[in-house]
């Protein structure tokens, strides 16, 4: 039986403690990929996603359900603000990614546009992310970010187009 | 929703490309622990505050609080079959809204008993907070009994209702400043001696007015309008003082 997230919460909050893998379960994949498109390391994302819901199971206690989603990908999103301001990713270069041999690669395809995303300034990565990838609205975005809806609006066109540019250089289809 | 694998710009139908399986798991098994290492703490919602704060008042202090209520009702209800004038219909709200004002704030002074303070410390709630929930049910119990001899001695015009409620509003928000000033100040007298006392001063001096029939004309209501701003202003800065006391550590409970 598959439970919605109101109640999962619910349950959570009640004592049963077990229903947070069930969270982890079901929206592992979607962190996961968000950490990865915004820190252009598919090695970081793992760990990345690990931490998002360490930190949810640490403030759980205290979370008002409104959207678990939303919630999740703001904590992934600030881990991500985190990670990219150390001093050894400020100072580090896109460089061609690399994977572990034991991992399936991606498509072609799905590598250039990993490349591209990491092209862009942090904020429209985030914002064009979220917008062409997950399906906010520029109000949602405003709220998870704390940009004013101009600025969203603002980076998700220009994120976009520089996105699209940046695509096209490749010979992206 | 998006479908899967796909995004609404037509960015590569595979954006969600296979994860590495083993550190997908690795990475589970450390949340799954974490999940079993978590003790729930219950925080309350605010609902739940105020309903749990209710449930430490006495039966005694309902009862009187009840008594007091119909007591106020039944007299304005008789005052008005005997066509008594509307100035002592006032006068006498007045005395039993300043009473019902104390009454609502001893549940806040019960706070300040011995040993309190040591008390919340095992608590999730500081006094502070309790304070702040108790003074705000006591607001509300107010309104409620405001409203009721509003509705008593209201003749129905907006006006009279207007200037009904500012006669009745002046001496219980002053009464309540000197309820808040005399908790704070003091604060080591026995609480039974301290609101019986205040509660006979309170009463007379609401029923202070009446010495002065010409001062419920409407010509005199713009000095009510300022005194009732200006008690509303003192009781604010009293419960400011009472929670900058607590604030600031200063002994607030009971030493004896």
């Amino acid at each position: 039986m598959v439970l919605e997230d109101k109640e999962l919460i619910r349950r959570i909050q009640g004592g049963q403690t077990e229903y947070l893998n069930e969270i982890a379960g079901k929206y592992y994949d979607d962190i996961y990929y968000f950490c990865c498109y915004q820190i252009g390391s598919r090695e970081d994302a793992y760990d990345l996603a690990q931490d998002t819901f360490l930190r949810f199971i640490k403030y759980v206690d205290h979370y008002q359900y409104r959207n678990l989603k939303g919630y999740l990908l703001t904590i992934a999103m600030n881990l991500c603000r985190e990670y990219l301001r150390t001093p050894a990713q400020i100072l580090s270069k896109p460089e061609p990614l690399k994977y572990q041999e034991t991992a399936a690669l991606p498509s072609e395809e799905t590598l250039l546009l990993l490349d591209a995303l990491r092209k862009l300034p942090a904020p429209q990565r985030e914002a064009v992310l979220l917008h062409h990838f997950y399906g906010y609205k520029n109000r949602e975005i405003a709220q998870m970010t704390g940009a004013t809806y101009d600025a969203v609006k603002s980076r998700i066109r220009q994120g976009l187009a520089r996105l699209k540019e940046l695509l096209r250089q490749n010979d992206f289809t | 929703m998006l479908p899967e694998n796909t995004t609404p710009c037509g960015f590569p139908p595979e954006w969600k490309f296979p994860l590495d399986e083993t550190k997908k798991k690795q990475s589970l098994a450390a949340i799954r622990l974490e999940a079993s290492r978590k003790h729930i703490r219950h925080y309350p919602t605010f609902r739940e505050q105020l309903w749990n704060q209710l449930r430490f008042r006495s039966w005694k202090h309902w009862l009187l609080q009840g008594l007091l209520l119909l007591a106020a009702m039944l007299l304005a209800v008789a005052l008005r079959r005997r066509n008594t004038s509307g100035t002592e219909t006032l006068a006498a709200c007045s005395v039993f809204l300043v009473f019902a004002g104390n009454i609502c704030l001893c549940h806040v002074a019960d706070l300040f008993s011995w040993h309190m303070a040591e008390l919340e410390q095992t608590l999730y709630l500081n006094l502070k907070q309790m304070v702040c929930i108790r003074i705000l049910e006591a607001g509300i119990a107010d309104f409620v009994i405001l409203s009721l001899l509003l509705i008593l001695t209201g003749s129905g015009s907006p006006g009279e209702t207007k200037a009904a409620l500012t006669y009745m509003l002046v001496p219980f928000l002053w009464s309540d400043t000197l309820y808040l000033h005399m908790l704070a100040s003091l604060r080591n007298i026995a609480s039974g001696f301290r609101s019986f006392a205040l509660g006979l001063l309170c009463g007379s001096l609401a029923l202070f007015p009446l010495l002065w029939e010409s001062i419920y004309q409407p010509g005199y209501l713009i000095i009510w309008q300022v005194l009732a701003v200006a008690g509303l202003l003192m009781c604010i800065a009293q419960i400011n003082r009472l929670l900058g006391s607590i604030e600031n550590s200063d002994t607030i409970c009971q030493t004896s």
